[in-house]
């Protein structure tokens, strides 16, 4: 289980969170969205341990501020929003990157299935930056994949936090992202996640947080969050929340495009 | 046809799997191979000729008396402590170019031409000039180890300063890293000048080598000096491999897949600064194998430090004891100094690795 109790990020002089709570659950789709600035991705990487924080923030009992780093490897992955490489790597030692020391057997097994989860199948010789931003952001989603490979370790769930894992990629990849990111889900883990698209947060999510300006605006299921008052609110733009005809599939128009098609 | 379209026809080919690790354990067995070749032909070469397979045949047991007088003499009083001095200094200076270039999360980091060799000359020099004065207790603690760890502190002060002006949020500007280098190399030079001015005669004469670098009056005592700052940081070469291959990822990724970075960083710091202050500090500054080794090794065998790191140290060694050979030979009966041979061979080398990536490096 991963909580955390009234965070506060200043980065600089400037305090970015003022307080934040969230919990995400195991077997769930935590989907963090809010405007650009609002503290969305500071709040990952103080998740992440990567910025110092004040407040409480556990997984499984681990104090994320204190607990030594590779303490905290095994029971979460991360993906930034944007990633660098100092050197010629392929893409199986980058995918490699993510398996522990210490499991040799089957290493290479591993490193083929992830590969073919993110649908890069057959992309290990190739040099890693000679690939397309889009394909680079997933072979290091399938890095992240091997580091919590399997969603449930001695019967505690394992967390992804991706940081904005579709921005670069097309809509058959963002879909096919997202499925994976549910199906680790579905299967025990925890999945921590930044959108900016909102239908696709309320295709996937099972808990959305709401954030704004540094505090939570709204946090609960996709249908109490996702309305024509709250996104407009913090988004400070007209918003309309619709429904599909015949279906419980939710979209999210601007008001004005949505009453040029009305009318 | 130019070098790298020839190149491009020579190259391994890159395995369709991507996995080099295979082709870079052969590397290593080869070089390792190769490395007990060089060191008996280093033996056998110089003014007076022994063959190799007499030296090897008798350094090994097999017969004995093979060598006789003079050349027993030259063999194993002479050449032997120097060419193990070079395989320990050859080896030093790549496995330090390679640590470095990791840890800077850059190919044109070496300890010779971002001043980090000057700060270890600088502190060795201050030991010699001030060890009658300012500095005698120490040489009464220290003994035959103060110079090199005189060196040590030179070089890791060096580093520490270097790592802090270029690096910032776990990023480092090339431009940044490669000037505040230069600037800390004349800083330390001039600092250097003004000691030897103080220097009498006979410190002068322990000085004259520093410059460019050699190998020449290698002894045993020498081997004693460098040989516990060196073989540390080679013993630790698997255990940083993990941690430079995720930190090729940047400093936030390598603390996600559970490296204790700023641990980690201050380790690599250390072994950079105990191989580079050691071998300046028995043989002056020899530039360029830091950063030709670790290049031509990642250009055949891929980046991946776990097989990197010991083959950068082979690799450093035999071509340090090529270049002492050539020293030896190419205006015998005297000796070039061997800094002079491996800035010849080493320059040309590092523009060409500036013409490849200048793009990339946006200088």
């Amino acid at each position: 289980m991963l909580t955390a109790e009234d965070i506060r990020v200043t980065l600089g002089r400037k305090p970015v969170l003022h307080g934040v709570d969230i919990a995400a659950e195991p077997g769930k789709m935590t989907i963090v969205i809010g405007p650009t600035g609002s503290g969305k991705t500071t709040l990952l990487r103080a998740l992440s341990g990567d910025v110092p924080f004040l407040g409480a923030a556990r997984l499984h009992g681990l104090d994320i501020a204190t607990v030594k780093p590779r303490k905290l490897a095994p029971w979460r992955g991360v993906l930034p929003q944007a990633s660098s490489l100092s050197f010629p790597f392929t893409v199986r030692e980058i995918v490699r990157l993510g398996i522990r020391e210490g499991l040799p057997s089957g290493e290479s097994g591993i490193v083929t299935a992830a590969l073919a989860r993110v649908d890069l199948a057959g992309f290990e010789g190739r040099m890693y930056q000679e690939l397309s931003g889009g394909e680079q952001q997933r072979v290091q989603l399938a890095r992240v994949l091997c580091q919590v490979w399997t969603p449930v370790l001695e019967g505690r769930a394992r967390y992804l936090f991706l940081d904005e894992p579709v921005s670069s990629l097309d809509i058959r990849h963002q879909i096919q992202i997202m499925d994976v990111a549910r199906n680790f889900a579905r299967s025990g883990g925890g999945v921590l996640a930044i959108l900016h698209d909102l239908n696709l947060t309320a295709m996937y999510a099972d808990h959305v947080i709401l954030l704004k300006s540094g505090h939570v605006h709204a946090s609960g299921a996709p249908r109490d969050v996702l309305t024509n008052d709250n996104l407009s609110s913090v988004y400070d733009y007209a918003l309309a929340v619709n429904r599909a005809p015949g279906g419980e599939a939710v979209f999210v128009l601007p008001h004005g495009a949505a009453t040029d098609h009305a009318a | 046809m130019t070098f790298t379209e020839v190149w491009s026809v020579v190259r391994p080919k890159t395995a369709d799997d991507g996995d080099r690790s295979a082709l870079a354990r052969a590397t290593i067995v080869v070089l390792a191979a190769a490395l007990v070749l060089t060191f008996f032909f280093s033996l056998a070469s110089g003014a007076s000729d022994a063959s190799a397979w007499r030296v090897f045949l008798e350094t090994l047991g097999f017969t004995s008396g093979a060598l006789e007088g003079a050349d027993r003499i030259v063999v194993y009083g002479i050449r032997f402590p120097r060419a193990v001095l070079g395989m320990l200094i050859g080896g030093a200076l790549a496995v330090s170019g390679a640590i470095m270039q990791g840890l800077f999360r850059n190919p044109l980091a070496d300890p010779g031409i971002v001043g980090v060799s000057a700060g270890a000359g600088l502190g060795a020099v201050s030991f010699i000039v001030l060890q009658g004065g300012a500095l005698a207790p120490a040489a009464a603690i220290f003994g035959i180890y103060s110079i090199p760890f005189a060196a040590f502190l030179g070089g890791l002060i060096s580093t520490l300063v270097l790592y802090r002006i270029s690096t910032r949020q776990g990023r480092t500007s090339v431009a940044t890293m490669l000037l505040a280098g230069i600037a800390l190399g004349a800083l330390a030079g001039a600092v250097t000048g003004v000691l030897v001015f103080r220097a009498d005669d006979r410190q002068l004469r322990d000085l004259t080598f520093w410059g460019l670098g050699s190998l020449a009056g290698a002894t045993w005592t020498k081997n004693l000096m460098a040989a516990p700052l060196i073989l540390p940081v080679i013993l630790a070469l698997p255990l940083m491999a993990r941690g430079l291959n995720a930190l090729a990822l940047g400093e936030a990724a390598a603390g996600h897949l559970g490296v204790e970075v700023q641990r980690f960083k201050n380790i690599a710091i250390l072994c950079v600064a105990a191989a580079t202050g050691a071998s300046v500090a028995v043989s002056g500054g020899i530039g360029f194998v830091g950063i030709v080794v670790p290049h031509l090794l990642r250009l055949l065998i891929g980046p991946d430090h776990r097989f990197l790191l010991p083959a950068s140290a082979l690799l450093g060694a035999i071509l340090l004891l090529f270049a002492d050979a050539i020293a030896r030979q190419i205006v015998a009966p005297a000796e070039l100094p061997i800094g002079i041979v491996t800035a010849i061979a080493g320059a040309p080398f590092f523009l060409w690795i500036l013409l490849r990536r200048r793009g990339i490096l946006d200088l």
